[in-house]
């Protein structure tokens, strides 16, 4: 198994009305982009802050570059990463350049890397403006550019695009796709958008109620999309009894009974052993389980394309 | 911390902070040339006393409020722009709140060394006769150790409440509490931050009801009265320091 840049054991934040974030085990690979997928109210935002200190967790360990995170020692290991929590963060009354001047002094790192990372942003020709005056996407731009200071090993992004213009989504996600080969970087970045996660990941985990139901490499979720068949008879009940004697699992699906990809030949030979048992067979179908198929079979919950 | 304290004057950049501060500055110089333009002669030649103790009564008045707003309007720019959660992955929880007590104790001690200036104008422009180093120093003593408590108190609030209007509450109502304590026996006095103004203020006030006559006597310095304000700070330092170490975001 690869280095693992955050791991967490048995992660739990507990609420007066519950968990919020429950036995969580987080693993993220170096080098790679996680994906953090859940529903909004899932505990993404909370793992995150509990990541980076900012909700006390109830219990449970956090490692993060391949240290175990304490009170005495998590800046220091912050010092490494860089993060984005929701909103960005920033000065109103201050331009662009002084926003990052305040972070780059507090991180204590060249004041060259503030033109640096605005080039990387695309923020250059806006240093000089107020920040009260920045669109909603310039000033998410800059809260990337704000963590991106240091060159940190790991970045944290909680929600990156949300309320950014389909314009600006594409851009940060081009940007956000770009920094671990660029920058030798591991990103690890929430959203409640499956495409995107999809788009820009190649790891993956699924939270739901605080819980993790899914961990793993994107191709993995993927494989999980396997084809199924569908079969509808006017008498279900003794068609599944029927399979199941032939040793063939089957599903109640609505009005259908789903059944495992087979071969042409077997497919017939069940077909075939339905007929003469004298069940009539009105539909076969082939399908395939989408991604979005899966996410809902995870969570039991719909979620935003 | 000369990195923590750079930084916050680049965040105070464009606040103006000071503005405040000479407000008050130049309502208490229009108030004690009005005042002077009335006093007569036997006042006159304890002038040096006279300002000892109009000034601290003043400041009863018009500091709480005053501070209160020096502090409100630091700590609102971080939250109009919710850089708590960046600047806590950033440095400890405790340095902040100490960079941002240093920064704007930096402010109460302008005020101070602003307001000794022009007592010590003032009074030697007037022609006051010698200049009373020791009780001007003592006088200095007072303003920025109740000032710096009562900044204190007032970051405290302006931390840990996102809405502003807490705190410019709390300046008012302090300073009217700080006015009316003084007409409370000290014991009392010594209950109230905002009253230390008139605490360690060293000079009594003996008017004779049928002369109608003024007479500023000089006192000692109130050192317990010190000693128990700078107990006071201590206690809301940890207090206010905990709470906001506490705090998730």
């Amino acid at each position: 198994m690869s280095q693992l840049m955050v791991k967490t054991q048995a992660l739990t934040k507990k609420s007066k009305t519950g968990f919020r974030v429950h036995d969580l085990d987080m693993a993220v690979p170096a080098g790679s982009i996680y994906g953090f997928l859940g529903p909004n109210g899932a505990g993404k935002s909370t793992t995150l802050k509990m990541l980076l200190g900012l909700v006390h967790e109830t219990s449970g360990e956090i490692e993060m570059l391949g240290e175990r995170v304490t009170k005495r020692n998590r800046l220091q290991i912050l010092s490494q990463t860089g993060s984005l929590i929701e909103s960005p963060s920033y000065y109103g009354h201050l331009t662009g350049e002084e926003n990052l001047k305040i972070v780059q002094t507090l991180k204590d790192v060249s004041q060259q890397q503030i033109g640096e990372v605005l080039g990387i942003v695309r923020l250059t020709g806006q240093k000089d403006k107020k920040v009260n005056h920045y669109s909603m996407g310039m000033k998410q731009r800059l809260g990337l550019a704000a963590a991106l200071l240091g060159y940190p090993k790991l970045l944290i992004l909680d929600e990156p695009t949300n309320g950014l213009d389909p314009g600006g989504i594409q851009e940060m996600r081009e940007l956000i796709c770009s920094l671990p080969q660029k920058y030798d970087m591991t990103v690890l970045m929430s959203s409640h958008l499956l495409s995107e996660i999809d788009q820009i990941a190649n790891n993956v985990g699924v939270i739901d109620k605080g819980a993790l139901v899914f961990q793993g490499e994107m191709k993995a979720l993927h494989d999980l999309s396997q084809s199924y068949i569908l079969l509808r008879t006017l008498d279900n009940a003794i068609a599944e009894k029927e399979l199941r004697s032939t040793g063939i699992h089957t599903k109640r699906s609505d009005s259908y009974l789903r059944l495992p990809l087979m071969d042409d030949q077997s497919l017939a030979d069940c077909i075939r052993r339905l007929i003469l048992q004298g069940i009539q067979i009105v539909r076969i179908e082939q399908q395939s389980m989408t991604l979005e198929d899966i996410f809902l079979e995870l969570t039991g919950k719909a979620v935003s394309l | 911390m000369i990195r923590g304290l750079a930084v916050e004057r680049i965040k105070a950049k464009g606040r103006f902070i000071w503005m405040p501060v000479l407000m008050v500055l130049a309502v208490q110089t229009v108030y004690e040339l009005w005042a002077l333009s009335r006093i007569d002669s036997l006042d006159y030649t304890q002038g040096w006393a006279y300002f000892l103790y109009q000034l601290p009564l003043i400041n009863c008045f018009m500091m709480p409020i005053t501070i209160f707003m020096v502090a409100s309007r630091l700590a609102d720019a971080e939250h109009k722009g919710e850089t708590f959660r960046m600047l806590h992955t950033l440095q400890a929880q405790g340095v902040l709140f100490n960079n941002k007590l240093l920064y704007g104790l930096s402010y109460v001690l302008m005020l101070s060394i602003l307001q000794m200036i022009l007592v010590i104008v003032t009074g030697c422009g007037l022609g006051f006769g010698t200049v009373p180093w020791v009780k001007l120093g003592l006088f200095f003593v007072n303003i920025f150790s109740v000032g710096s408590c009562i900044y204190l108190l007032a970051q405290i609030f302006a931390l840990l409440f996102r809405n502003q209007a807490i705190s410019l509450v709390l300046g008012i109502g302090g300073s009217i509490m700080g006015l009316f304590a003084l007409f409370f026996p000290v014991g009392i006095q010594k209950l109230v931050i905002f009253a230390y103004y008139g605490v360690l203020c060293t000079v009594t006030l003996d008017w004779n009801e049928n002369t109608r006559v003024s007479i500023y006597n000089w006192r000692p310095f109130d050192i317990s009265g010190f000693l128990t304000l700078a107990v006071m700070f201590v206690l809301l330092y940890i207090i206010g320091r905990i709470l906001f170490a506490r705090k998730e975001y």
